[in-house]
C-alpha cells in the first residue's frame, strides 16, 4: 500500500482516536463539579509558562500541575516531612473540596500579582524573603516538588501570626519546621473564618482540653458533623498509643479533619484526615478525651 | 605521675562514651541479626508488593501488634490489643500471605524489632523509597525519646545530599545498604 493510500486510513484513525479522548476527557468533566470545573476553566485560561519574577524559584510546570491536582484529588494535599504546615495543610484541604474556584483563584492572584484578597477582604501579601524561599523548600519528602503547595502554605504561615510565633516572626531557610510556622488554637480559627467567612464554633484551647465529660465530647462531636464540617486539635502522640515512653507531654501537636466517629461496642471508631489520606482506627472513650484539646465546627457562612 | 591522673580519667570517659555510643550499639545490634534483618527485609518486600502497609508492637513485652495497611486513599489501623478479628479479616481481604505474615512477626519479636516500615526521600526530583526498621528505645526519663533506625535501600544511593547527612553525622553507614539514624519516633 502506497503513502497516498493510507491517508484516508490515517485520517479515520485520527478522528476515533482524538473523539475517544474528548469523550474521555467529557466524561472526566462531568464527574466534576461545577466549582471544579471553573477552577479548572480558570487555570487553562492562565500563562503557564512565564516564570512569575515574584516568586523567581517556583517553576510553572511544577506549580500548575499541582494546582490541577490539588483541584482533582483534594483529599491528596500533603504538608510533607518535617515541617509545621498541619494547620495550612487541613484549612487547604476543606477550602479545595468545597471551593475549589476560591482556592484557584487566590493562589494564582498570589503567583502573578504577590497578593491576593481573602473572602473576609484581609489581603495576603507575602514578604520578599518567602517569595525567594518558595520553590527552594528541600527535605521536605513531596512537597519538594509541589511548588504550588510550598508558594501557599507558605504565605499563610507568613500572614497568618499568634503568640506561637512572637520570637520567631521574620522567615528563614528551615523556618517550615519551628515556630515560625507554628499555629495555636485561635490562629487556627482565626484563619478558618478569614479564608472561607466561615462561622466557626470553637470549643478547646492550646492548654486545657474541652471541658466535657467523655460521653458528652463524643455526642458533642457526632452532633457538629451531622451539621457540618468538623475540624480538630489533638495530640497526635496519643493517637498512636504505645508503651515504650515513660512521659508524653500534654500539648496538643496537630490539626485535623474529622470525617466520622462511631460507636463500636465500648470503643469508638474514628475517621479522619491528614497527610493526604484518611486515617481510620479504633481508640478508646478515655483517650478520645484526653487526646482532644479543641474542636472547630463551620456550620454556616 | 602528674600525666597519668590526666591520662586515666580521659580514657575512661572516652570507654564509657564508645560503650554508649548509639553508632557502636547499632553497629554491633545489625551485625549480631544481620541475617534476621535481611530475611525480614524481604518478607516484608515481599508482602508489601501485595498491599503496602507497615507493622509493629506496641509493648515492650512483644504481644500486641499494630498493622497500618494504606490503600490509595485511606489508612487503616488496627490493633491486635483492641481490633484483633478486625485486622485478621483485613489480612485476608487483602489476599496477605498469612503464613508469611506469622514468620515476619516472629523474625520482628525473636530481634526485638519494633517496627518495619517504608519512607522516601526526595533528591532533588528524584523519589527513593526506602524500607527501615526501628528498634530499642533509648528513652531516659525527662528527655525526649529517642529510637534507632536502621534504614535499608535496597539499592547504592549516591547522592550529594545523602553524603552530607553522612559528613554531618546525621547518617551513619554501617554497611553497603544499610545506615543508620536516631528518631524521636519509632513508627
Amino acid at each position: 500500500m502506497k503513502c497516498k493510500e493510507l491517508i484516508p486510513y490515517c485520517s479515520m484513525l485520527f478522528v476515533l482516536l482524538t473523539n475517544k479522548v474528548t469523550c474521555y476527557s467529557q466524561t472526566i468533566l462531568s464527574e466534576l463539579n461545577p466549582a471544579q470545573q471553573r477552577a479548572l476553566e480558570l487555570l487553562d485560561r492562565s500563562d503557564t509558562i512565564s516564570v512569575s519574577p515574584l516568586w523567581p524559584h517556583i517553576k510553572p510546570v511544577y506549580f500548575f500541575s499541582n494546582i490541577r491536582s490539588n483541584i482533582l484529588y483534594p483529599g491528596k494535599i500533603n504538608q510533607g516531612h518535617n515541617t509545621n504546615f498541619c494547620s495550612y495543610a487541613a484549612l487547604t484541604h476543606l477550602l479545595i473540596k468545597y471551593e475549589p474556584d476560591n482556592y484557584t483563584r487566590m493562589i494564582l492572584s498570589l503567583y502573578y500579582t504577590g497578593k491576593t484578597t481573602l473572602y473576609s477582604k484581609k489581603i495576603l501579601t507575602p514578604s520578599k524573603r518567602v517569595r525567594q524561599a518558595a520553590g527552594l523548600l528541600s527535605d521536605n519528602g513531596e512537597l519538594n516538588i509541589l511548588h504550588a503547595n510550598q508558594l501557599w502554605f507558605l504565605a499563610m504561615a507568613d500572614n497568618f501570626k499568634g503568640y506561637l510565633n512572637l520570637f520567631d516572626h521574620k522567615y528563614s531557610i528551615g523556618d517550615e519546621n519551628t515556630f515560625w510556622a507554628a499555629t495555636n488554637y485561635s490562629k487556627f480559627n482565626k484563619m478558618v473564618r478569614e479564608f472561607g467567612g466561615y462561622h466557626v464554633h470553637a470549643i478547646g484551647s492550646d492548654l486545657i482540653r474541652p471541658s466535657r465529660s467523655k460521653g458528652n465530647l463524643y455526642k458533642y462531636m457526632v452532633n457538629m458533623l451531622d451539621t457540618g464540617l468538623v475540624m480538630i486539635y489533638i495530640n497526635n502522640k496519643l493517637m498512636y498509643p504505645h508503651k515504650f515512653t515513660l512521659f508524653n507531654l500534654p500539648a496538643p501537636t496537630h490539626f485535623v479533619v474529622l470525617y466520622e466517629l462511631h460507636k463500636i461496642n465500648d470503643m469508638i471508631e474514628i475517621k479522619y484526615w491528614d497527610y493526604g489520606l484518611k486515617t481510620e482506627q479504633l481508640i478508646t472513650m478515655k483517650r478520645l478525651k484526653k487526646t482532644i484539646y479543641g474542636v472547630s465546627s463551620i456550620t454556616k457562612r | 605521675m602528674k600525666v597519668l591522673k590526666l591520662v586515666i580519667p580521659m580514657l575512661l570517659t572516652l570507654a564509657i562514651g564508645q560503650s554508649c555510643s548509639p553508632e557502636r550499639k547499632s553497629a554491633s545490634y545489625y551485625h549480631e541479626n544481620k541475617r534476621e534483618i535481611s530475611e525480614l527485609k524481604n518478607e516484608y518486600d515481599a508482602l508489601y508488593r501485595q498491599q503496602a502497609f507497615s507493622a509493629g508492637f506496641t509493648d515492650k513485652t512483644f504481644k500486641y501488634y499494630v498493622m497500618q495497611i494504606i490503600t490509595d486513599t485511606l489508612r487503616a489501623i488496627y490493633n491486635s490489643e483492641k481490633r484483633k478479628d478486625e485486622l485478621w479479616q483485613n489480612v485476608l481481604r487483602f489476599h496477605y500471605d498469612t503464613v508469611a505474615l506469622k514468620r515476619m512477626a516472629a523474625m520482628m519479636k525473636k530481634i526485638k524489632c519494633l517496627w518495619v516500615g517504608k519512607t522516601d526521600r526526595y533528591f532533588g526530583e528524584k523519589r527513593e523509597v526506602f524500607s527501615y526498621i526501628s528498634f530499642q528505645s533509648a528513652d531516659k526519663a525527662f528527655r525526649e525519646n529517642k529510637y534507632y533506625v536502621l534504614i535499608l535501600p535496597d539499592h547504592k544511593i549516591d547522592y550529594p545530599e545523602m553524603q552530607e547527612q553522612i559528613r554531618k553525622g546525621k547518617l551513619v553507614q554501617i554497611d553497603s545498604l544499610v545506615y543508620f539514624t536516631t528518631t524521636n519516633r519509632y513508627r
